[in-house]
């Protein structure tokens, strides 16, 4: 059997092979809002989406992402936290505002369709879920109500419908005296005047938006493959033909939707779809009646984005990204030009354009507008309610309403304010959210806004904060705004809980938002400090009002640099929350320096500087070339890689060590030689004569040091060798 | 400004290496969507991705993130003795008998040859805790798959 290792891989190799195709980007999810659907996701549970309007997510797929929030609070005192922070929640009391409640139960994801004196409101659904009541059945609803405008806040129920109740988000378009009315496939016209349904043929694929146009007396219905035409003189259904092949860069990470869920407009003559995608290249197409979807090129922007929103204005269509740049395309000559760039990015997300009825032309994304001026971008802050939930009663409490303003923001920054049972709000609310689809600002409500003092028994401009216990999702609710000034209100998206919360942290918060609306710099989310040095990272984390905290920790990057950072880049976090960095504190393994010939002591010096311990008494050590009490050597030994604060052994030398010398008197020169060197001497010869013949001659016949005595290694030892002397004269 | 065929070299060399990583952490079947979850915030993050030490590991985490959890025992195919008749097939129950954290240190660092410093910075801790998860994990392993052997 191969090593444990081997089988490790060989199986690794196994379930490799096993592991299914990596599916189109979010398939599985939100497919308009694939590319961001992270917050996306989360939103929709946080906000329970609004009254179909505005910023509304499409969950196409209306599959509920896993996550839970907690059950609505059912009264207007919350319990506080573990933490004991102080809750206070935030009562809206309105006597003068209390409107009739309406002949509507709570729903969100309702048509709201405005005439030009009324408002319908129609159909929507309560998910449980999405309210924090998994306990509750969801319903879908089929009912409605005609809000009149003129007549101040009278509500009048809406005839049966014919349509279904069903799990989908119904679609309107006001034709003049009637509406268009489309949920799913099925289809109906409404006339409020007489108050009456009239029946018409279902639309042969489902419908995911409508795009009136009134020029030619028909209803676009965008399906996911085709846009079908809605004649409103004959209410019959015909389709413009499939769209042509899209001309997508292909990428070989995500595979290319052959049905990229285009962006479709009505230009006055021509439909103009524009597909996102991944490289930048947006195709275009058109459609003119009575001929096919033709390929027009693309708008080249460079950036990748999958979402994309467009808005025809005069003749031409306006598309924008979330890179907030604007597109202009002319169907009449295929032209693209760009538009100056947004002054500010807002937050992440698809923002969306719209041409008013005024004739403005309006970016939104929170937390911001941007209005087009002719020849640039105005920006103000976002005012406008982004979504309201009416969400049903509690423990025989009316209703809960929720009512959530800028709420379109990134993840774990979502803006809103939340507000409990109390009789006589649900329809401010409702109001709320139906201004925001007339294109009215909040103020209206929100001047009606404020906080009930117990104490005092009046009413102040809401200056009690809210936060999440743990402050990681405290957010600033910038929308509301009263006639003295901004309101700030924080409060928990997850536990919809509100709490009290120190000015010391609110104010350098509401500066702050006040600077990105100023200077258009960059939102409140926690900026990345990676790869700066220690010092860079502080400053620009503390120039943004975090408190700093910092971990030195072995990296392989370069020692000072940071290497990470908790939370991680934009995060939204209270600035009461410190951000720790972790810089390094140079590469975990480090080379044990050369101590050789140093002291002791300087040897310590060292090895403490470089985050070294030294491991016990250092140990004797005989040494020739190294003095006595100085260092020989360390265990692990000189530029060996070792973890910082590993433990050294030291080497000291006790000098050179010391042999008794041999006898070599005796021996034959050479051999005395040889002894000498094996015992660390180093033999001198020097010879002297004697007489020829004597049996001396070639042997050692003298020493010195003499044998026995102690000597220290690589001493000289001088032998005496005996030599021949002359040989003597022959006799006569 | 992005240059978008840096990251898309960059997601493609994650997604290969997330294929073979992340089925011991979410199983075989939840892997493909968690890469893509891991694909789809590195391309909208992808400025700041470009800035991380080592996106590889990071995106590891955030693939498991999108997951939600690690399962207790993820679904990984039993040995299949035909082809790879080296592989003992206890090695799958024993992989499963392991702590989550021993079952990913001793697959990033063995089955996938990730470094200490990569797998340190997927499972959110030190190197050094690494090595004591991996440690504990491949005696545990032996242990396993010695006693496999042993009784058959």
């Amino acid at each position: 059997m191969a090593d444990l290792e081997q089988q490790l891989r060989g199986y690794a190799d196994q379930v490799e092979s096993t592991v299914g195709p990596t599916p189109a980007v979010a398939a599985s999810r939100n497919r308009r809002r694939r590319a961001w659907l992270g917050w996306a996701a989360a939103l929709v549970v946080v906000a329970g989406v609004g009254v179909g309007i505005g910023f509304a997510l499409d969950d196409d797929d209306g599959e509920a992402p896993d996550t839970r929030v907690e059950p609505p609070t059912t009264s207007t005192t919350t319990a506080a936290p573990d933490d004991g922070v102080p809750t206070t929640t935030v009562p809206f009391a309105t006597p003068e505002a209390a409107f009739d409640a309406g002949p509507l139960s709570p729903r969100h994801d309702a048509l709201v369709l405005r005439t030009p004196d009324e408002v319908i409101v129609w159909g929507g659904d309560v998910e449980s879920f999405n309210i924090g009541r998994p306990d509750l059945e969801s319903e879908q609803f089929a009912d409605g109500a005609v809000y009149g405008l003129d007549t101040s806040g009278t509500w009048r129920t809406m005839a049966p419908s014919p349509l279904p109740a069903i799990d989908v988000q119904p679609l309107g378009v006001w034709l003049g005296s009637d509406a268009l009315i489309v949920r799913g496939t099925d289809a109906a016209r409404y006339d409020p005047a007489a108050d009456e349904w009239t029946s018409i043929e279902p639309a042969p694929t489902r419908v995911w938006d409508l795009i009136d146009a009134p020029e030619i007396d028909a209803v676009f219905a965008v399906g996911r493959e085709q846009v079908l035409r809605f004649d409103v003189g004959t209410n019959a259904w015909s389709d413009t033909g499939r769209f042509a092949p899209w001309e997508l860069t292909e990428q070989n990470i995500i595979p290319v939707d052959p049905n990229p869920d285009p962006s479709v407009s009505w230009t006055g003559r021509e439909l103009v779809a524009v597909a996102g995608d991944l490289l930048g290249r947006f195709p275009v197409q058109t459609w003119t009646p009575g001929g096919a979807w033709e390929a027009r090129g693309h708008i080249e922007s460079g950036r990748s984005q999958v979402a994309l929103e467009s808005t025809s204005v005069d003749g031409e269509v306006w598309v924008v990204g979330y890179d907030m740049t604007v597109h202009v395309f002319d169907p009449a000559t295929g032209d693209v030009r760009a538009l100056p760039h947004l002054p500010v990015l807002f937050q992440e997300g698809t923002p969306t354009i719209d041409h008013l009825d005024d004739g403005r032309i309006v970016v939104r994304r929170w937390p911001g507008v941007a209005v087009w001026t002719g020849d640039g971008w105005e920006v103000e802050p976002m005012r406008r309610a982004q979504s309201g939930t009416i969400a049903p009663g509690v423990d025989g409490q009316p209703a809960v309403w929720q009512f959530s303003v800028g709420f379109d923001a990134g993840d774990g920054n979502r803006f809103g304010v939340t507000a409990l049972p109390r009789a006589g709000t649900l329809h401010e609310v409702l109001i709320g959210a139906l201004a925001l689809d007339l294109g009215t600002d909040i103020e209206l409500v929100g001047q009606r806004l404020v906080v009930e003092d117990p104490d005092a028994g009046v009413r102040t401009p809401i200056e009690t904060t809210i936060r999440t216990a743990d402050g990681a999702t405290c957010a600033l609710a910038y929308g509301l705004v009263d006639r003295e000034g901004w309101r700030t209100i924080l409060f928990d998206s997850e536990r919809e809980l509100a709490y009290d919360c120190p000015t010391s942290v609110i104010t350098p918060l509401v500066d702050r938002m006040r600077d990105f609306w100023a200077d258009g710099a960059e939102p409140v989310t926690v900026p990345s400090v990676i790869g700066l040095a220690e010092e860079e990272a502080r400053s620009a984390l503390a120039s943004l009002g975090y408190v700093v905290d910092v971990v030195a920790e072995p990296n392989a990057q370069t020692a000072g640099m940071v290497v990470r950072q908790d939370p991680v880049p934009g995060t939204t976090l209270a600035l009461d929350e410190p951000v720790t960095i972790y810089v390094s504190s140079g590469s975990e393994r480090v080379v044990v320096p050369d101590l050789e010939g140093l002291t002791l002591v300087e040897a310590a010096e060292l090895l403490e500087e470089l985050g070294f311990a030294i491991e016990g008494d250092p140990i004797l050590e005989a040494s020739v070339e190294v003095p006595e009490d100085r260092i020989v050597r360390s265990e692990p030994q000189a530029d060996s890689l070792v973890a910082i604060g590993a433990r050294i052994v030291l080497y000291q030398s006790a000098g050179a060590p010391t042999v008794p010398v041999p006898t070599v008197i005796g021996l034959f020169y050479d051999t005395a030689e040889a002894t000498l060197r094996n015992v660390g001497l180093v033999p001198v010869i020097e010879f002297r004569a004697v007489p020829f013949g004597d049996p001396q001659v070639g042997l050692v016949i003298d020493q010195t040091p003499p044998n026995f005595e102690e000597v220290e290694v690589g001493t000289e030892v001088v032998v005496v060798v005996g030599e021949a002397g002359s040989e003597p004269e022959p006799l006569e | 400004m992005t240059d978008g065929r840096a990251i898309a070299m960059l997601l493609e060399e994650t997604e290969r290496r997330l294929r073979r990583a992340l089925p011991a952490a979410v199983g075989v079947e939840a892997t493909p969507d968690a890469i893509a979850e891991a694909l789809a915030w590195a391309w909208e993050h992808r400025d700041r991705v470009e800035t991380l030490g080592n996106p590889h590991g990071y995106l590891y985490r955030v693939a498991v993130n999108a997951g939600r959890r690690v399962p207790r025992t993820p679904d990984l195919p039993p040995v299949d003795t035909a082809s790879i008749p080296e592989v003992e097939p206890g090695l799958v129950p024993a992989l499963a008998e392991l702590s989550a954290m021993q079952r990913q240190c001793v697959w990033l660092v063995h089955a996938c040859d990730w470094t200490y410093a990569e797998t340190a910075e997927a499972l959110e801790i030190s190197a050094s805790a690494v090595g004591t998860h991996l440690t504990r994990g491949m005696t545990r392993l032996r242990t396993a798959i010695i006693g496999d052997e042993d009784h058959g």
